[in-house]
C-alpha cells in the first residue's frame, strides 16, 4: 500500500521537480565550461536537435501511459520519409506527398493495433517484428539509396524554415506537446488511457472502449512518427532509408527519463518534455565541453539508469 | 420491507439454462427480483448463482430461457447492454482503476462533457463531475477526504468498494448486482457496504447480493433463494434461519449438518 500512495500525482510533481532540478544543474556545469551554451542561438540549436525525437516522444507517454509499447517508430520514422520524398521528386504537389506520408504512419499504426489489439499479440515482440519488416521495406523499395527532393523550397521549409524568429521545426514540436496534452488531461479519451493503463479489465468493465482507444495511441504512434520522418527528411533533403535507425530506444529513454511507467497507468508529458529537453541539452553540452562520441552514449545510458533508480528508490520508501 | 410499495417484479428470468461443456451451472431457472428489496442468492459453490448473476448482468449468454426488465424480454449481448437497461454491478475483485482518483472512477465510460464546441471535442466537466460525485458519496454516507488528484488505489479496500457501490448504485436505474462484494473486506468495514445496499433499495432500486456469509444474509435480506446444482430449491422471505438456510445449501435436515459438522454458533461462514 505504501508504494501505491507514493504514486500520488504530488510525487509525481516531485519527479518532475526532480528533472528540473538536474536540468538546471548540467545547464549551471555546462555554461561554466563554455559560454555559448545559455545563448539563446544554442537553445534554439538544443530545440531543433529534439524537435524529431521529441514529435515521437509526445506519441510514445500515451503508448507507454495506456500500458502499451511500440517499437516500430524509427522504422515507421524512416519508410514515411521516403514515401513523402518518392511522392514529391515525383512531381506530386507538396498536400499529396505530406498526406501520403502521414497516411503511412496512419496504416503502419492500424497494422500494428490489428496485431495487438486485434490479434492478441505481446506489443513488444508485434512491434519489434514490424521494426524489422518496415526498416526491410524501406531498403527495398530504395534499393538502400536515399530519395532526394532538394530544391523544393515549400517542403523544405517544414524541417529548415523559420516561422516568427523561431524554427518551425521547433513550433511544430510545440504544437504537438499542446495538443497531446489537451488530449490527455482534458478529454475523455485521455482519461481512458489512464484508466486502461491502470487496469484494462476495470477499464473493460466500466463501459471504456477499451479496443478503440489501444488502437488509436497506436494510430497516433504512427503518426507522429510519420511527421519525423517528413521532418527528417525535409531538412535533409532527402529521405534516407536508414533514418530513424535506433530512434526508439533514444525517444522511450526520454519518456521513461521523465518519469512515465513503462507499466503503464502513470506520467505525463510535461515530465516528458523535461525528458527531451535534458537529454537534448545533455547532448549539446557534452558535444561543447568536447567530450567524444563514445563517452557520450556511455553518459546517456548512465543518466537513464541513474534516472529509474531513482525513481524506484523514491516510490519505495 | 418484505411487502414494501416498491414490491415490484424488475427483473425476472424464465426457463434459464446454461452449461459449460458437460457440467451443467443453471437448470431450467424461475426467478423474480422485485425492486425496492435486497435478494439474496445463496447456494454452495457450484450452485450457479455466480453464473446467475453473470447471466442477468450481461456478461455470459445462457444457452437457453429468457431475461426480462421491467417485463420486457431483453437480450444481453454484453455488459453495455445491462448498463443500457439500468442494471449495474459491483464485482467481488474491486473492479476500479486504481491509478485514477474517485471521481474518475465513478464516471468512469460515462464522462460528462462540458457544454458548447468543447464538449463535442471531449473535453471533460470536471467541475460538474465533481459536485455530482460529491452529492451522491454525501447521499450515501461516504465520507473520503479527496475526491479528486488522489489515486484510489492508495485508499483502503473499504473505501475503495464503497466507491464501486456508490458507482453502482448511482448509474443503476432497475437493479444493484453483488457479487461477494465484501469477500476482500473486514468486520467494519463490511457493514459499511451492506448499509449503502440497504440505502441503494430504499431508493427503490432492486438489489441482488450473492454471499457466503449468512449473518450478513440474514441481517440484510428481504428475500432469500436458495440454489443447489443450478436449480432454485427455495424462495424464503420470513423465518430466515441459519440452521433452514444451511439444511436448504446443503440439501439435507440442517440439525444434523449442524450436528455433524459442528457448525453450531454464531459463525456460520464455517460452511465454506
Amino acid at each position: 500500500m505504501a508504494l501505491r500512495i507514493r504514486e500520488s500525482i504530488n510525487l509525481r510533481l516531485i519527479n518532475i521537480a526532480g528533472l528540473a532540478v538536474a536540468l538546471m544543474l548540467l545547464g549551471a556545469i555546462v555554461s561554466s565550461q563554455s559560454e555559448f551554451f545559455l545563448t539563446e542561438r544554442n537553445i534554439l540549436n538544443i530545440g531543433r536537435a529534439v524537435a524529431i525525437t521529441g514529435v515521437i516522444a509526445a506519441a510514445t507517454t500515451l503508448v507507454l501511459i495506456a500500458g502499451e509499447l511500440d517499437l516500430s517508430i524509427g522504422s515507421t520514422l524512416g519508410l514515411s520519409g521516403i514515401v513523402t520524398a518518392s511522392v514529391l521528386s515525383s512531381g506530386l504537389p507538396l498536400p499529396v506527398g505530406l498526406l501520403a506520408g502521414l497516411m503511412t504512419g496512419v496504416v503502419i499504426g492500424l497494422a500494428n493495433a490489428g496485431l495487438v489489439v486485434g490479434i492478441g499479440v505481446n506489443p513488444l515482440i508485434a512491434t519489434l517484428g514490424m521494426l524489422f519488416a518496415l526498416r526491410g521495406l524501406a531498403y527495398v523499395a530504395t534499393n538502400g539509396t536515399p530519395v532526394v527532393v532538394f530544391g523544393l523550397e515549400d517542403f523544405a521549409f517544414l524541417g529548415q524554415g523559420q516561422f516568427l524568429g523561431f524554427p518551425f521545426s521547433v513550433l511544430l514540436l510545440v504544437g504537438v506537446f499542446l495538443a497531446a496534452g489537451f488530449l490527455l488531461s482534458v478529454t475523455v479519451t485521455g482519461g481512458h488511457v489512464y484508466a486502461i493503463g491502470g487496469s484494462r479489465l476495470a477499464a473493460k468493465l466500466a463501459g471504456v472502449p477499451v479496443a478503440r482507444i489501444r488502437t488509436t495511441v497506436y494510430v497516433l504512434s504512427g503518426a507522429s512518427a510519420a511527421l519525423a520522418g517528413m521532418m527528417l527528411a525535409s531538412s535533409n533533403g532527402s529521405a534516407d532509408p536508414i533514418a530513424g535507425q535506433g530512434i526508439e530506444l533514444v525517444v522511450i529513454s526520454s519518456v521513461i527519463l521523465g518519469g512515465t511507467a513503462l507499466t503503464g497507468g502513470r506520467g505525463g508529458l510535461a515530465g516528458t518534455a523535461l525528458g527531451i529537453v535534458f537529454l537534448g541539452a545533455l547532448s549539446n553540452g557534452m558535444n561543447l565541453m568536447g567530450l567524444p562520441g563514445y563517452w557520450q552514449i556511455l553518459v546517456q545510458g548512465v543518466v537513464l539508469l541513474a534516472a529509474v533508480v531513482i525513481d524506484r528508490v523514491v516510490n519505495r520508501t | 420491507m418484505t411487502e414494501s410499495a416498491h414490491s415490484r417484479v424488475v427483473l425476472e428470468v424464465r426457463g434459464l439454462q446454461k452449461a459449460y461443456g458437460p457440467i451443467t451451472a443453471i437448470q431450467d431457472l424461475d426467478v423474480s427480483i422485485r425492486a425496492g428489496e435486497i435478494t439474496a442468492i445463496v447456494g454452495d459453490n457450484g450452485a450457479g448463482k455466480s453464473t446467475l448473476v453473470k447471466i442477468l448482468a450481461g456478461a455470459e449468454s445462457p444457452d437457453d430461457g429468457q431475461v426480462y426488465v421491467n417485463g420486457e424480454a431483453v437480450r444481453l449481448r454484453g455488459p453495455h447492454d445491462a448498463r443500457a437497461l439500468g442494471i449495474e454491478t459491483v464485482f467481488q475483485d474491486l473492479a476500479l482503476a486504481p491509478n485514477r482518483d474517485v471521481v474518475s472512477n465513478l464516471f468512469l465510460g460515462r464522462e460528462l462533457r462540458l457544454p458548447g464546441p468543447l464538449g463535442t471535442m471531449g473535453v471533460l466537466d470536471k467541475r460538474a463531475m465533481r459536485h455530482r460525485a460529491g452529492e451522491q458519496l454525501e447521499s450515501l454516507g461516504v465520507r473520503i477526504p479527496r475526491l479528486s488528484g488522489y489515486p484510489i488505489g492508495a485508499m483502503s479496500g473499504g473505501q475503495r468498494q464503497s466507491v464501486a457501490v456508490a458507482r453502482a448504485g448511482f448509474w443503476a436505474t432497475v437493479a444493484m448486482l453483488m457479487d461477494e462484494p465484501t469477500a476482500a473486506l473486514g468486520v467494519r468495514e463490511s457493514q459499511r457496504v451492506l448499509v449503502m445496499a440497504r440505502q441503494v433499495a430504499d431508493r427503490g432500486l432492486a438489489v441482488v447480493l450473492i454471499s457466503h456469509i449468512l449473518p450478513h444474509v440474514m441481517e440484510l435480506a428481504d428475500r432469500v433463494i436458495v440454489m443447489r446444482q443450478g436449480r432454485k430449491v427455495a424462495e424464503l422471505t420470513d423465518d430466515i434461519s441459519s440452521e433452514r438456510l444451511i439444511g436448504l445449501i446443503v440439501g439435507v435436515d440442517a440439525k444434523r449438518v449442524v450436528e455433524d459438522q459442528g457448525l453450531a454458533g454464531p459463525d456460520e461462514r464455517q460452511h465454506e
